[in-house]
């Protein structure tokens, strides 16, 4: 299976126009689902179908703003190994922070802007370390955040 | 290369029609509703003054079952117990799976689609929150009742079509239908040319009907007086010295429940009330004003009531079983409406492929063995949104046999789930670290094919109830397991 932006014909940057991938999605699901093939052969319904969710696949990783760093650290052969000990004793602090009642929403969608623009930027740069380690730290803020949300 | 022999949407429906018309069938808890799509334009249809809307009811007479009308003995609501497996319905000295009831409903509509044409095939819907076990059910009663599926659809998604496809607007849409059984609430783009669902969510167990039995309750009156009492105090402030506030009073609990619901769908497609373009009403219930008042007040916008809620989802399946045939530039995306996973250790449930995940879909999960020469491996495949395996449904079970002898985690299993644009699941397994591969199949649709099926129904009716309960268990297991060492 080829990967997700060439499969929907997209360029591969991280600052995807939403808009441009939804566009590219519909574009590529017209052709492809299997509803456009209901009085086709078995194999040819089949293969649409295999087809088709391997285009809804594509896009849903591409619609990720994670899944899409990682896709393109993953293609530059960066390792996603990253462990930060001293940002994971910040994980424990909100943590602590939030049994103890206090919000700190704010300050963590104000953490996930911040890093979402470093990541963007060290992606455009090329600085794959700096993004992988935005990217790390990015997976506990979203996470938290899902949690307390 | 398959692709391109045909160009998508260019299909041959010069053949495809002359084998008779195409319908779409709205399968309600309390009414059937049927359309087709007549000179561009779908319309419910009526049968010599039955109809548009045919209540889904069985009674037995003295010449047998009729379907629409009540002789005294009756099952209605039979569609909330669809894929519920073992259950049994009493009617007279009978006894019916809701899958044989379903299957009675639908050959009742068939023959009066063919008093006037032959039918080639319809559009059944489902209500979008619909798991798999109900699903495959559907499929199994308009089998035995003779009638080729096309494809089923959402609810709520055929009531966005039949509005979207008229009106042609755009932007993000809820469509909240709460009908007799069922509530489904689901978020949908729609675009030029394409439906896309964003998010659904609902409630099986959620309906009109909950609404009667609290006002029979509380009032000493049958379910019907209940259901009559419900739907007159929507124009008038009060009927048989029962007033609209007491009725209130009883339903706001249940209307209280749906609006979890959309806030919980909401969230999950990360929207917010007010990116929604508008809101579509559809089934009975949202007839009353209170619920037209609370749907108000938590989106803060007039939902929109140029929509017949009672014939709008058959006239949406109208409009696919139409495009299905000959041919559609309206793409339709669906969701699963439920997360699909499997059982891991300490009983557990890992997801393969979560909620509102687009239709079809693919996904594989790895597992080794946990022991030195483990020669097999139970797989145990769950649909839910809970953690435990106790808490969701168990939708096959079986084991993968003959893995080649190799210490503990050393064998490498790939699991694979298939989701069809239908909601149907297939589940593949293989073994891939020696030459030798297994393959085990969960086929739960394909699991019986009508032939089996009108044989059942044949033996129903020459055997007694023994017989009954053993089909019953066979019918649970529909998702039978083909066995291929290739
Ligand atoms: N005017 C009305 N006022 C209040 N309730 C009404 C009115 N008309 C119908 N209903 C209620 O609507 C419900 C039936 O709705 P509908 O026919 O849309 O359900 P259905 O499609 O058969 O069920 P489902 O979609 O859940 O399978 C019943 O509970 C009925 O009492
Ligand atoms: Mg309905």
């Amino acid at each position: 299976m080829s990967d997700p932006f060439t499969l929907l014909g997209l360029e591969k940057k991280y600052d995807l126009d939403m808009e441009l991938l939804d566009q590219a999605y519909f574009d590529a699901q017209k052709k492809t689902h299997p509803d456009q093939f209901s009085n086709a052969s078995p194999e040819e319904k089949a293969e649409a179908s295999k087809r088709s969710a391997e285009i809804n696949h594509a896009y849903l990783l591409l619609k990720d703003p994670l899944k899409r760093a990682e896709l393109l650290l993953k293609e530059a052969n960066i390792d996603l190994f990253s462990h930060d000990p001293l940002f994971l004793e910040e994980v424990m602090q909100w943590r602590a922070q939030t049994a103890a009642k206090e919000d700190i929403r704010h300050d963590l969608l104000t953490t996930q802007k911040t890093l979402f623009n470093t990541l963007e930027t060290t992606l455009k740069k090329k600085e794959y370390q700096e993004a992988e380690r935005a990217l790390y730290q990015l997976t506990y803020v979203h996470k938290f955040l899902k949690e307390i949300c | 290369m398959l692709l391109q022999i045909k160009e998508p949407g260019q299909t041959q429906d010069s053949q495809a029609a002359s084998k008779g018309v195409v319908v779409g069938i709205d399968l309600g808890t309390t009414h059937s509703v049927v359309a087709v799509v007549h000179e561009g334009k779908p319309q419910v249809l009526s049968f010599d003054g039955e109809g548009p809307l045919l209540p889904s009811l069985l009674t037995i007479g003295d010449d047998g079952f009729k379907v629409g009308v009540d002789l005294g003995e009756t099952l209605s609501s039979t569609k909330r117990r669809m894929g519920q497996g073992n259950q049994l319905l009493q009617i007279g000295h009978q006894t019916l799976t809701p899958v044989e009831v379903a299957s009675k409903i639908l050959a009742h509509l068939r023959h009066l689609i063919e008093k006037t044409t032959p039918l080639n095939a319809a559009v059944i819907t489902v209500p979008a929150y619909f798991d798999e076990a109900a699903r495959v059910a559907t499929k199994q009663a308009a089998a035995l009742a003779g009638i080729k599926v096309l494809r089923l659809i959402n609810e709520p998604t055929a009531a966005a079509l039949a509005y979207g496809l008229e009106r042609k607007v755009e932007g993000i849409y809820a469509i909240y239908d709460f009908g007799g059984g069922t509530f489904d609430l689901s978020l949908l783009r729609l675009e030029k040319g394409v439906f896309q669902v964003l998010a659904t969510g609902g409630d099986l167990n959620l309906g009109g009907d909950d609404i009667d039995q609290a006002l029979a309750s509380h009032k000493g009156l049958t379910l019907q007086e209940a259901r009559l009492v419900k739907e007159k105090l929507t124009k008038n402030e009060e009927y048989k010295g029962i007033n609209r506030s007491e009725l209130e009073a009883l339903a706001l609990p249940f209307i209280e429940k749906t609006l979890f619901i959309v806030q919980d769908v909401l969230k999950e497609a990360e929207i917010s009330p007010g990116e929604i373009q508008g809101i579509l009403l559809v089934g009975g219930m949202t007839r009353m004003p209170l619920i037209r008042k609370h749907v108000e007040a938590f989106f803060k916008k007039t939902p929109l009531c140029d929509l017949n809620p009672d014939e709008a989802v058959a006239m949406g399946a109208a409009l696919s079983a139409y495009g299905l045939i000959h041919g559609s530039d309206t793409l339709l995306l669906d969701v699963t409406p439920l997360s699909l996973g499997l059982e891991t250790m300490g009983g557990l449930v890992e997801k393969v492929i979560p909620r509102n995940t687009p239709l079809p879909a693919l996904a594989s999960q790895d597992f080794t063995t946990h022991e030195n020469g483990q020669g097999g491996m139970i797989i145990h495949v769950l649909q839910g949104e809970r953690e435990f395996v106790s808490d969701c449904r168990s939708l096959a079970r079986f084991e993968l046999h003959g893995l080649p002898p190799l210490p503990a985690g050393a064998a490498r299993i790939r699991i694979d789930f298939a989701v069809d644009v239908e909601g149907l699941l297939t589940v593949t397994a293989f073994e891939k670290t020696t030459g030798l591969s297994q393959h085990v199949e969960v086929l739960p649709s394909a699991g019986l094919d009508e032939k089996t099926l009108a044989h059942m129904i044949l033996e129903s009716q020459k055997h007694g109830k023994d017989d009954m309960q053993r089909r019953i268990e066979t019918e649970g297991n529909l998702q039978k397991i083909r066995y291929t060492v290739c």
